[in-house]
């Protein structure tokens, strides 16, 4: 508890207090709930934002807090058991616009919580099985992260690239394993540093059309490189808005990832649209080829979305929903432990956000 | 798939046409932003947690599994 009033304190205190103070420029607050739910899996995200403009300077804050309910079905042995989990992220970004083309941001962020739900389901695999040990002790998965980002608008308004770098570590919760030699289980590595850098370009080809490029490269503790490229394109004709996206991503020795998404939307009022989209993913599995890991197999992943949005200028309200079903490769003999984690699932996804400029 | 390759064409038939202020408003529209956010976004961030490989899963935090390097 102490953690999280710390990092709201420091979060939303330089803000406030600079809002009082010297915000004369465009304040904007954010807030978004949103929802992944399976049968047995239901992810809860809430998340507020506040920004605000003085002169060339912007200054950003965000929290969100998450909530994780998962039921844990082990495979051979161990028994049922209903895992809740909380997360809380915060996050601080501050920007200075040099001149008409060029400016610089600085960001930070912080979590206490597991990141994602496969963590949850994995650390009470192992703490079914070593938890009697002495020398087992609970996860306290945490973490913070710091970038840095120059933003380019080579031709403004019609052309602009982003150069980002950024570093995070990670104290994660570790795969256990018992050390015949010691007589005694031995958590694994408990913590990873991440350095990343991207560079995203956008360009105005008409005032109809615009694309984009994302260019990512990613290094984490002992693993290879992640790299990715992702080419987006966007048209409007009349009360019709259309978009286009497809990407890779590959990682050494075997990770591969494709993925291509469609979305058209339809302003029918002067303040409403509604929209309605297609996305799908496969990739090649991060599982090794060989030996006991939680690592997960390959899969294949579609959705169908859409929503609806109200937008009068100051304030905005959103809110879509969609239906995504995962399909994943059979686990092998040796890591069949997590055959329920990896198991094919239909998702329910939903979305509401609302937004008030002053 | 293969219209997919005539983008570029498309591209090169229409870059350097002019973009005047009226057409800022156009532009302006949600469907132009690739990096949007709140109200003016499509998707859920939290399909990241399942699709680790797309662009959006950037950092440790916000996708992959932690415990399963």
């Amino acid at each position: 508890m102490i953690k999280i009033v710390q990092l709201l304190l420091f979060v939303f205190a330089p803000p406030a207090m600079a809002a009082d103070y010297w915000f004369s420029g465009t304040q904007e607050i954010t807030g978004t709930g949103e929802i992944l739910s399976a049968d047995d899996i239901e992810i809860r995200t809430y998340q507020t934002r506040y920004s605000g403009i003085e002169g060339p300077w912007t200054v950003e804050a965000g929290v969100s807090w998450s909530e994780y309910g998962e039921d844990y079905a082990p495979i051979v042995s161990g028994e049922d058991a209903k895992l809740t989990e909380e997360t809380i992220q915060a996050d601080l970004s501050i920007t200075r616009k040099w001149n008409e083309s060029i400016s610089g941001t600085l960001r930070f962020s912080a979590y206490d919580g597991f990141a994602e739900y496969r963590s949850i389901w994995t650390s009470e695999y192992y703490r079914q099985f070593f938890g009697d040990f002495e020398d087992y002790y609970p996860p306290d998965p945490h973490g913070h992260a710091f970038g840095a980002s120059v933003d380019w608008d080579y031709l403004p308004g019609t052309g602009k690239a982003v150069f980002n770098f950024g570093y995070s570590r990670d104290e994660i919760a570790p795969g256990w394993s018992f050390n015949p030699e010691a007589g005694r289980p031995e958590p694994g590595r408990e913590n990873l540093n991440t350095v990343s850098g991207s560079v995203q370009a956008e360009q105005v080809l008409a005032p109809w059309l615009k694309t984009g490029l994302n260019l990512t490269a990613r290094k984490t503790t002992e693993r290879s490189g992640r790299y990715g490229v992702a080419n987006t394109w966007a048209a409007s004709a009349g009360p019709l808005g259309f978009q286009i996206n497809a990407g890779y991503t590959g990682e050494s020795p075997s990770f591969n990832a494709v993925y291509a998404s469609g979305l058209v939307e339809w302003n029918f009022l002067p303040q409403w649209s509604a929209y309605l989209g297609y996305r799908a993913y496969q990739d090649g599995g991060e599982i090794e080829a060989s030996g006991f890991n939680a690592l997960a197999p390959a899969i294949e992943s579609r959705e169908v979305f859409g929503g609806l949005r109200w937008d009068r200028g100051d304030l905005a309200l959103s809110g879509g929903v969609g239906f995504l079903s995962t399909d994943y490769e059979p686990l092998s003999e040796e890591n069949e432990f997590f055959g329920n984690l990896y198991k094919d699932r239909d998702w329910l996804t939903f979305r509401l956000s609302a937004s008030y400029r002053f | 798939m293969r219209k997919l390759f005539l983008l570029p064409l498309l591209a090169a038939v229409t870059a350097c046409q002019p973009v005047g202020i009226a057409d800022q408003a156009r532009l302006s529209r949600p469907i132009f932003e690739f990096a949007g956010s709140g109200t003016r976004t499509y998707e859920t961030s939290l399909s990241s947690q399942l699709e680790t490989g797309r662009a959006s899963s950037s950092n440790a935090a916000a996708g992959g599994c932690s415990s399963c390097h």
